[in-house]
């Protein structure tokens, strides 16, 4: 099967020139990080005062605050707010489904992946790639730096489509990795044969921050489809027989809006992100939209 | 193709079974489109909260159903031809002559394409054709449509038969009064095409509700001469081995000096050379010719008209004359002194102890049981005359038949009965040929050997006894045969024309056309040819069936396009 994306086409200059400024600002980030911009929990030599702690031998002693000192006689040190990168899992969906129409949706999926991965090498945090159909597989390996991002466009021009959706074995594998806490970005349609149920199952599981980039297309919910028809899942082979009627197509439609809805309920229960792209359009003018004055804070 | 000879319940049949066909055609599996999708996860949502909510599972498409039915019921309702009509008032029988007649030049090409042309202009339900020719047939009932009447005509000639349009009329006219079962009959018209004479007076008798139109033209035949009967009877001379021919030729009144012009005469293949007389007859159009004492040699006796003439079908008459030989009788010694005499004068008898036919004897004498015998026998109180033949079903017909045969009726019964003093009676049973006279009937007393029914009754009793065939005296067309060789056929009265009839014995009677009238078609006709402008005040509903089917395919159309119909 021929690529959903090509190398030349993610590293494209005007493509990255347009992620340039948006920044994905996490609120804190957990410590143990290396230095970046990031806000972490890890208190020590930053820029923000954020403390007070008695000093302890061995403690730097450029730390003491001495007026303190002066007033209470006592030795405590000042402590600031360490700035500290943040890890980001991006893990695109490359099911059967993803490459099902044309143009793919795994297009506009790698292209998101892409510009996430831009956005956050940009800002100094580490990107990973771990891209899963019915199983997890490891496409790139966290590391940072602008400089990795012909690598990154490289790797994921080579993706290559994968079997049915396994949600809750992909994620399963995945929060099984020894990673430090991050942003777990999930590039999906997210269908899963074993329905939301199985999906929103699988997520809870995973102890990142998530942020859920939902690949929609405006005939997921309004089907050009007539007459007789034996419908069949290009993921499971599961067959349905349908005629279409104006009641059965108002029940699909139904269908379909119970399951955005779902995934919404989730995201906001779960104090995760969602963006739902149209797959149809250019997926760098959709997120740009979400993120206010290029910032988006997570 | 249409179904107009279908009735009303069976159209009603039809509609239900078109419904029945296209309800067991919606509860059939379809067969679908494949198409793969993304996911199947909504579309089970769907159905399963349909299929929860409709009555059956597969009837899937009730409106699509009533579509495909009214557009079915149109297509049905045109096919089956409905009329927008009122009840016929004018029932118009078209009468195609298939008679022998019409076998002159193009006559009979010319009515059936005028009856074809005029059919169309005749609404169906009102139309009814017959063909008048050797029977008469229906070509085309009420309600059917033309091209079957085409294809009926289809290979259809003028059969050898006589003009019976006059017989077929009133068989016709009780058809139509059991169609039309009411207290105001209604209006006929009969037309007639061909050649088929329908007299005036005839048509004086018709009801007042019966009109009669000619449609055709009667052909110029003023030049036609042709045989019209023929028979043959016992010479006149008495010879016994001779017959007398009778033939009867029609020809134009106004042509009679030129009747027998061209006139060749043969029997047995050589030219008959021994004359004929001519006949003065009722009708200044017949003339009969009469053929005296031709040998009764088995040969046939043919009449021919050389001189061509427009219809040759009646310019021949071929007459078979029967083979006579003579009787040989052996006769008892004891019955010799009073039977010798009688069968002396009767030159068709040879009396013969050779090989003899019949035997004439008493109960006492000897004599072969199984020859046709004339029998006195003994008297025992019963019946003075004993009949008994093989040739009859049952006792009563033989007696019936035989009484006249003999010519029993001449006898004197009631002298004899007076004079024997006793009741005379005849007993008839099936058997060995055998007349039977009781001895006392022999006594001088009696009278009855003098009478001269009695030498009657022995000269026809010997050729009853062996079954000699009597002679055709007249066979013209359309008439049965008269007498006994009339009963010969049984209920196949009817001689036909221009071909040859085998009776019961394998005598042949070959018969010319012997139809006066086509053999005489400018005999008067009675009604002349008048004008029909047809009939109008029917017209099909198809047109309208057709116009709504297609409104509803494409009232169709739009809900398909919309989405609303599978």
């Amino acid at each position: 099967m021929a690529p959903a994306v090509t190398a030349a086409e993610l590293f494209d200059p005007d493509f990255l020139e347009s992620l340039q400024r948006l920044r994905l600002i996490a609120r804190r980030v957990p410590k143990g990080g290396r230095f970046a911009e990031q806000r972490s929990r890890a208190l020590g030599a930053g820029i923000e005062f954020q403390d007070h702690r008695p000093y302890s031998p061995g403690d730097d002693l450029r730390g003491v605050d001495w007026n303190l000192y002066r007033r209470l006689g006592k030795v405590f040190l000042r402590l600031f707010e360490e700035m500290e990168d943040l890890p980001v899992y991006l893990l695109p969906d490359v099911s059967a489904s993803m490459w099902q129409e044309s143009p793919p949706r795994a297009r506009a999926g790698l292209r998101a992946t892409m510009a996430f991965a831009a956005i956050a090498l940009g800002q100094m945090d580490r990107v990973g790639v771990f891209s899963f159909a019915d199983d997890l597989s490891w496409q790139m390996r966290p590391q940072a730096g602008w400089g990795q991002l012909p690598r990154f466009a490289e790797g994921l021009s080579k993706v290559e489509a994968g079997g049915a959706t396994d949600f809750g074995r992909s994620l399963q594998r995945f929060g099984g990795m020894p990673l430090r806490r991050g942003l777990a970005v999930i590039v999906s349609d997210f269908f899963d044969p074993g329905g939301l149920e199985a999906v929103t199952a699988a997520m809870k599981k995973v102890r990142h921050r998530l942020l859920l980039v939902q690949l929609t297309r405006p005939s997921d919910r309004d089907p050009k489809l007539q007459g007789d028809l034996r419908l069949k899942d290009c993921e499971s082979g599961e067959v349905q027989e349908v005629t279409i009627q104006p009641q059965i197509l108002t029940r699909y439609q139904e269908a379909v809006d119970r399951f955005h809805l779902g995934l919404q309920t989730f995201a906001r229960k779960r104090e995760a992100g969602l963006i739902r792209l149209n797959a149809d359009e250019e997926v760098v003018p959709q997120i740009a939209e979400l993120f206010e004055n290029g910032r988006w804070e997570l | 193709m249409n179904f107009l000879n279908l009735p009303g319940f069976a159209v009603a049949l039809g509609l239900v079974a078109l419904a029945t066909g296209l309800y067991v055609l919606q509860r059939l599996r379809v067969r679908q489109r494949e198409v793969t999708v993304v996911t199947t996860l909504f579309w089970r949502e769907a159905l399963e909260e349909n299929r929860a909510r409709v009555l059956t599972q597969r009837f899937r498409h009730p409106w699509t159903y009533l579509f495909l039915l009214a557009l079915a019921s149109l297509l049905w309702l045109g096919l089956a031809g409905i009329m927008q009509t009122n009840a016929p008032t004018t029932a118009h029988i078209l009468l195609l002559d298939g008679s022998m007649g019409m076998q002159r030049e193009d006559s009979f090409a010319q009515a059936k394409e005028q009856l074809l042309e005029e059919a169309a202009s005749v609404p169906a339900a009102a139309r009814t054709v017959y063909w008048c020719g050797a029977s008469l047939e229906t070509l085309l009932a009420p309600g059917e449509e033309l091209p079957l009447l085409e294809a009926r005509l289809e290979g259809r000639n003028p059969e050898s038969a006589p003009a019976r349009m006059e017989a077929f009329l009133p068989i016709v006219l009780r058809e139509q009064e059991k169609r039309f079962v009411s207290d105001n009959p209604p209006q006929i018209t009969l037309l007639v095409y061909g050649q088929a004479p329908t007299r005036a007076e005839w048509i004086g008798d018709l009801p007042a509700n019966v009109e009669l139109l000619r449609r055709s033209e009667s052909m110029a035949a003023q030049a036609n001469r042709g045989f019209v009967a023929g028979g043959l009877g016992e010479a006149e001379s008495g010879l016994w081995n001779r017959v007398d021919l009778s033939v009867s030729l029609a020809t134009p009144g106004d042509r009679a000096q030129d009747a027998l012009e061209g006139l060749e005469v043969s029997h047995g293949g050589e030219a008959w050379s021994a004359g004929f007389e001519s006949v003065p007859s009722a009708n200044p159009d017949i003339q009969v010719l009469r053929f005296l004492d031709v040998p009764t040699n088995g040969e046939d006796f043919v009449l021919r008209l050389s001189a061509q003439d427009d219809f040759p079908a009646d310019d021949q008459l071929t007459l078979s004359i029967p083979r006579r030989e003579a009787l040989r009788v052996q006769v008892a010694p004891s019955l010799q002194e009073l039977m010798l005499p009688l069968l002396a004068a009767d030159p068709a008898v040879l009396v013969t102890e050779d090989q003899p036919q019949l035997l004439i004897r008493q109960d006492s004498d000897l004599g072969d049981a199984s020859l046709p015998t004339l029998l006195v026998f003994m008297d025992d109180g019963g019946a003075l005359f004993r009949l008994q033949h093989q040739d009859s079903e049952d006792a009563d017909q033989l007696l019936q038949s035989a009484y006249h045969e003999l010519g029993m009726a001449s006898i004197d019964a009631l002298g004899l009965a007076t004079a024997l003093d006793r009741p005379v009676s005849v007993d008839a049973s099936l058997g060995t040929p055998q007349l039977g006279l009781a001895a006392p009937l022999l006594a001088a007393d009696a009278g009855f050997t003098s009478s001269r029914s009695f030498p009657l009754l022995v000269s026809r009793g010997l050729r009853w006894l062996v079954n000699q065939p009597a002679l055709v005296p007249y066979a013209a067309a359309g008439q049965p045969l008269p007498g006994e060789a009339g009963e010969l056929f049984g209920s196949a009265r009817v001689v036909g024309v221009a071909s040859t009839i085998t009776l019961q014995d394998q005598r042949k009677v070959h018969v010319a056309s012997f139809d006066t009238s086509a053999s005489l078609p400018a005999a008067p006709v009675a009604a002349a040819v008048e004008e029909f402008s047809g009939s109008s005040g029917a017209w099909p509903m198809w047109t309208w069936f057709a116009m709504v089917a297609f409104l509803l395919l494409l009232v169709e159309w739009f809900l398909f396009q919309r989405g609303r119909l599978p």
